[in-house]
């Protein structure tokens, strides 16, 4: 679901992930509104700041990287790149800078040019304590940017890495440095042309009516060609089931996050589509491993890597995953997906048993003294929370089955269910006994040492919730991560997988597919696994297939009035 | 004045209709263990089992969990049913406490209390009970209750206050004072007997409306948790998929429509006898 | 003075809540504790909750409701969008559910005791114990679903709306507002048509009734002439009534239909712990009922021929 997926600014390595449609050369007027509905308001439209997929997706229509991921999907190195805002590149003779060079051609949505100092300046910005953009830790490597010509910024690293291109390339969408120039970082969130992003994309944003709708419209006159499309909104429907009904009405045309319940009612419309195809998203129930009221210390149930193995034992994960997601997804295998290559679809895993699970609990001293089906040892009784964001309706199911299988095997959960805001703070906090987690990861297998490392627990801004530290864990990733050599490389990252999946400092869950809803009229462009609206500027609606609102034409542009201002009816 | 019994016989055909259909409601609800077919939190088979229709071993259908739905109604109706009496106690003492209180005092604190009642019944209820439920996570029953019940005494204490004030006046009360009575006596001898009836149509109605609310908080989701089962977190089981999972809106919601009419004209009923005298 | 109080008792029970709203924008863990400490700063979060109170008492003063977190726009602002749209479902409901209310409760009277009479006692029993967004959703699935006359939720259709001309727009709201409206009104109705059943039957047999009847005037006219100008008194307190209940109904009624109005707006701004939209939407709406029944006062006032001493 949108508000809790992590923008994906990276890709897969070696997947490939296309969806086309039949070829039929698009007709010579462009033309046609694409509609897609969604239940989230961005959180905002600057590419610094940014980290809702709404955003993600309507800015990298509207502004550009320097080179886009290619079709290949590779992201070591630069062979994999195709030229977007940077037409050429070049790389020092010792590997530690890249100079790109800017497309003649390239102009803002305000017909000023882009120039290099525009890179320097969205370096400046993405790395800006004050801004505070969430993308500023992936761009530690990169010491500076420097211009040196006009057209050409050359980026200077600290040093190599197989990642050097892409951290350049694709982390930041470049940003106009005379739009923003005269107000302070700290001050972009809530500003007025926050509101109104001026970019070099192949859309030029049109208006932002909150709450209810986003719309940009095709540059016609962009360097890298019109797009074939007129527009595309995004129709914005305050609850998931809204935003659904409408994709299934024929009000939007596109919906990405269709569940299991929802294909049959996509079967019987014969306007409908659905795509679906391997992501990079594993769900699991992480152990808090410290207590929750002195960090120092282990949690006093959940610090027995036996008692976290048992529980684990008592979850059939397997069923669980077909019951929430029916085929939409497989069982997670660990802290990884079955894209990256380097992935062993046939990872051991602890197996379900409820009687050894049982068993497994007696003999660590948890029983049941007073028959009222929850086990206790010394006095304390086997019962905690799971803590789960409400707008996740899989987690919330898988929340309710889980509490049911834990309550076979003699322990009490007690599902909390929040609001999203609150389930991020306490996460970030640590306040949990148990959470229902997610990741959307990176391309790279790399995304687990931020996670599951131990470099993540100690720092405030560490995402190892879990707090989970394992030596063995933090050297095997590393060395995996260093490896040249591809089977030699699986085979470090199977080990390192081994040590946490048989630590269980979480019950591995989901890995659901993508499944996006569309109607039949669009021909849809290649859609890349892990940002499916890569290429939006090449879908295109055949002329005699269009209905009323792609002829409809682009609302009028709001005018930069005062902010209370409304659109009269 | 109408006593408890006089209350009963004053009551229409209809309304005694509605009582022994929630006598019954009380009874099923009360002896939900043996009477529900199984086990209300049981999830006997996540992946085949799940949301399947009404069928002969599931009359009311199962939820997306495997989960019989006519159990869960049934231990549903226990629970809804308990909170609503709960909650109606909860507002129903308070109510008499503040607005006796009021109308004995008199002049400023009367006027004083009045004030911020005026104040508190501004606010409509279900804002600020979604307020205060919002906030706090983990609720647990007895916490639901407290909240519902604390925001539900206002109209009554508006009602108590004004007998309490049109006794004070009454003539028979000096007379009695003058005679030396206490003023514990006469609480009891005179005011008591007269908040009967406006305390019962309170009760009843109180207890419907209740109800309405704890299934609309249910629905929101700042109700009753999982696994327990009440009417209104059934309902948002399945209100992702109200189509396909017609089951679990119609059931519960038939079930709370019900109740909610039964005590509806058993209060009329009751407030009919009690302005007719 | 009702607002400040209202303004108090929503402050202390949102601050007692767990929750921050920077959390709100938090889904990527690259965000620090430092930025979000700045934030907080910015925001005046930090401060001590009695001087947080004093300066939000000071803003009230000047009607600035402070700043939405999750809308990034004064509270003022969002709120001013949010509510023309409820009052708008409010109104055509007011009027309609009295209208259809009082008219019910006329064709019973006049028909008492009929198979008629007891339909529609019936009917009015079963709409007036239904929960709002339990009948909301039956509507939805039965004129949405099943019968795809009416669009899904919202206001207008944000697709089409503006390329629309005027007519096609006042088209296109209509159709948006007919099923929240219908909802609201239908449920309403049953009350008022129950509650002024009860007012006319009290009435009738009055004596300025009964020498009306002397007077050889048809049932009929006695009731439009007299008894319904007398049972109209209790009417307007309803009305007085009727604003909170309405305001509540509108809540379910536009979550179901996401019709973007307060209701709507309270409850995502309790989700996102937008403390300052919370209150400022349940002063708002206190006040809203407030002024209702106010008017509803004022209305009874001129209307009573006893109270104006007519």
């Amino acid at each position: 679901m949108a508000p809790l997926r992590f923008i994906s600014l990276f890709v897969l390595a070696g997947v490939v992930a296309c969806t086309g449609t039949e070829s039929a050369s698009p007709p010579k007027n462009a033309g046609g509104t694409l509609v897609i509905s969604t239940p989230g308001d961005p959180d905002v439209l600057i590419p610094a700041l940014m980290s809702s997929i709404q955003a993600g997706q309507i800015t990298e229509l509207v502004y550009d990287h320097l080179a886009d991921i290619g079709d290949s999907l590779t992201i070591v190195g630069d062979r994999g790149f195709r030229p977007a805002l940077a037409d050429q590149w070049s790389w020092g003779a010792d590997s530690l800078s890249i100079a790109f060079h800017i497309h003649p051609n390239a102009r803002w949505h305000d017909g000023n040019p882009v120039r290099a100092n525009d890179v320097k300046f969205t370096h400046a910005a993405y790395t800006d304590s004050a801004l505070g953009s969430p993308a500023r830790a992936l761009l530690g490597n990169i010491d500076s940017v420097t211009v040196r010509d006009s057209s050409t910024a050359v980026f200077w690293y600290a040093k190599r890495s197989a990642q050097q291109f892409y951290d350049a390339a694709y982390t930041m969408l470049i940003m106009p440095e005379h739009v923003w120039k005269g107000t302070p970082f700290s001050e972009w969130r809530p500003s007025e042309i926050g509101k109104k992003p001026v970019g070099s994309g192949r859309f030029r944003f049109q208006r932002w009516t909150p709450k209810t709708a986003v719309e940009i419209v095709a540059d016609t006159g962009n360097y890298r060609g019109a797009p074939k499309l007129s527009r595309v909104i995004w129709s914005i429907s305050p609850d998931f089931n809204t935003a659904v009904t409408r994709f299934l009405s024929g009000e939007a045309d596109i919906f990405e996050a269709l569940r299991p319940e929802h294909m049959a009612e996509v079967a019987k419309n014969p306007a409908l589509r659905v795509a679906t195809f391997t992501s990079v998203d594993y769900l699991f129930a992480a152990f808090n491993l410290r207590d929750q009221t002195n960090k120092a210390r282990p949690h006093p149930i959940f610090g027995s890597r036996d008692l976290r193995r048992a529980l684990t034992m008592a979850v059939d994960r397997a069923a669980i995953v077909k019951s929430v997601y029916d085929t939409l997804a497989k069982p997670a295998l660990g802290p990884m997906v079955r894209a990256f290559a380097t992935t062993d679809g046939a990872q051991a895993q602890i197996p379900f048993d409820l009687a050894g699970a049982q068993a497994k609990l007696d003999s660590l001293g948890w029983r049941d003294g007073n028959g009222d089906g929850i086990r206790e040892r010394n006095g304390r009784p086997l019962r905690f929370s799971l803590l789960v964001p409400g707008s996740s309706k899989a987690r919330v199911q898988m929340a309710v089955l889980i509490q049911e299988q834990l309550r076979q095997a003699g322990a009490r959960v007690e599902v909390e269910q929040v609001e999203f805001p609150t389930y991020a703070e306490r996460t970030r906090k640590r306040t949990f006994d148990m959470v229902m987690g997610g990741w959307h990861t990176q391309a790279s297998p790399g995304g687990a040492r931020q996670s599951w490392g131990t470099a993540g627990v100690r720092a405030a801004s560490g995402s190892n919730y879990p707090s989970y530290e394992s030596a063995a864990f933090d050297a095997s990733m590393d060395s995996a991560l260093m490896e040249l050599d591809f089977a030699k490389k699986k085979a470090l990252f199977a080990r390192a997988y081994d040590t946490i999946i048989q630590d269980a400092p979480a019950i591995w869950l989901a890995e659901p597919k993508a499944a996006i809803g569309y109607h039949k009229r669009l021909r849809t462009a290649p859609m890349r696994a892990d940002a499916w609206w890569s290429h939006l500027a090449d879908w295109w609606i055949p002329e005699n297939e269009r209905i009323p609102r792609d002829n409809a034409g682009p609302a009028a542009a709001v005018p930069a009035a005062r902010p209370d201002s409304q659109k009269t009816p | 004045m109408l006593t408890p019994i006089r209350g009963f016989a004053a009551l229409s055909g209809a309304a005694r209709v509605a009582l022994a259909v929630l006598a019954a409601i009380a009874v099923v609800a009360l002896f939900a263990p043996i009477v529900a077919p199984y086990d209300p939190a049981a999830q006997p088979d996540i992946v085949g089992a799940k949301n399947l229709p009404p069928s002969a071993q599931h009359p009311f259908g199962t939820d997306p969990y495997s989960r019989d739905v006519l159990s869960r109604v049934i231990y549903g109706a226990r629970l809804s049913l308990t909170i609503g009496f709960l909650a109606t106690m909860v507002s129903l003492t308070l109510g008499v406490a503040y607005g006796a209180v009021a109308g004995y005092a008199g002049g400023f604190v009367d006027a004083l209390m009045m004030r911020v009642l005026d104040a508190l019944l501004a606010i409509p209820r279900l804002l600020l009970l979604i307020a205060i439920l919002a906030a706090w996570t983990r609720l647990s029953v007895g916490a639901l209750v407290l909240f519902l019940g604390l925001t539900g005494w206002f109209g009554l204490s508006r009602i108590v206050r004004g007998q309490v004030l049109a006794l004070k006046q009454a003539e028979f009360i000096t007379s009695a004072r003058a005679l030396g009575a206490s003023r514990r006596r006469i609480l009891a001898r005179h005011l008591l007997p007269n908040l009967v009836s406006p305390i019962a149509v309170a009760a009843t109605l109180g207890v419907a409306h209740v109800i309405v609310l704890e299934v609309g908080l249910s629905y929101l989701g700042i109700g009753v948790a999982q696994p327990e089962a009440s009417w209104g977190n059934i309902i948002h089981d399945g209100s992702d998929q109200v189509a396909t999972l017609w089951w679990m809106s119609l059931f519960p919601g038939l079930l709370m429509v019900l109740t909610v009419m039964m005590l509806n004209i058993v209060g009329e009923s009751l407030r009919d006898a009690y302005d007719r005298r | 003075m009702i607002v400040a109080f209202v303004a108090t008792i929503s402050f202390v029970l949102i601050h007692l809540a767990p929750g921050d709203p920077f959390s709100a924008a938090l889904e990527n863990p690259n965000v620090t504790e430092e930025l979000r400490d700045d934030l907080r700063r910015q925001y005046g979060l930090d401060r001590p909750l009695t001087e947080q109170f004093g300066r939000y008492a000071a803003q009230l003063a000047h009607a600035d409701l402070g700043w939405s977190f999750s809308h990034e726009r004064p509270v003022r602002a969002v709120l001013a969008s949010a509510l023309p749209n409820t009052l708008l479902l409010m109104g055509v409901a007011l009027f309609g559910s009295f209208a259809l209310g009082i008219l019910v409760a006329l064709v019973q009277v006049a028909r008492r005791g009929s198979v008629i009479d007891r339909l529609l006692d019936g009917l009015s029993l079963v709409l007036s114990s239904m929960p709002d967004f339990w009948f909301a959703i039956l509507a939805l699935l039965a004129f949405t679903y099943w019968l795809p006359i009416f669009p899904v939720g919202g206001a207008v259709d944000a697709v089409m709306h503006d390329s629309m001309g005027f007519g096609g727009r006042v088209v296109d709201r209509l159709r948006h507002l007919a099923l929240p409206a219908f909802t609201l009104t239908i449920l309403a109705a049953a009350g008022v048509a129950r509650f002024q059943r009860a007012a006319l039957i009290d009435v009738l047999p009055a004596d300025y009734i009964r020498t009306a009847r002397l007077k050889g005037l048809t049932e009929g006219a006695i009731l439009r002439r007299h008894a319904l100008r007398n049972a109209l008194l209790p009417i307007i307190s309803l009305i007085g009534l009727a604003f909170p209940a309405l305001l509540t109904g509108a809540v379910f009624i536009e979550k179901v239909f996401a019709w973007p109005g307060m209701g709507l707006t309270l409850v995502s701004a309790i989700g996102s712990r937008d403390y300052p939209l919370v209150i400022g939407s349940v002063i708002v709406g206190s006040i809203m009922v407030t002024v209702g029944s106010l008017i509803a006062d004022l209305l009874y006032a001129y209307a009573d021929p006893r109270i104006r001493g007519a």
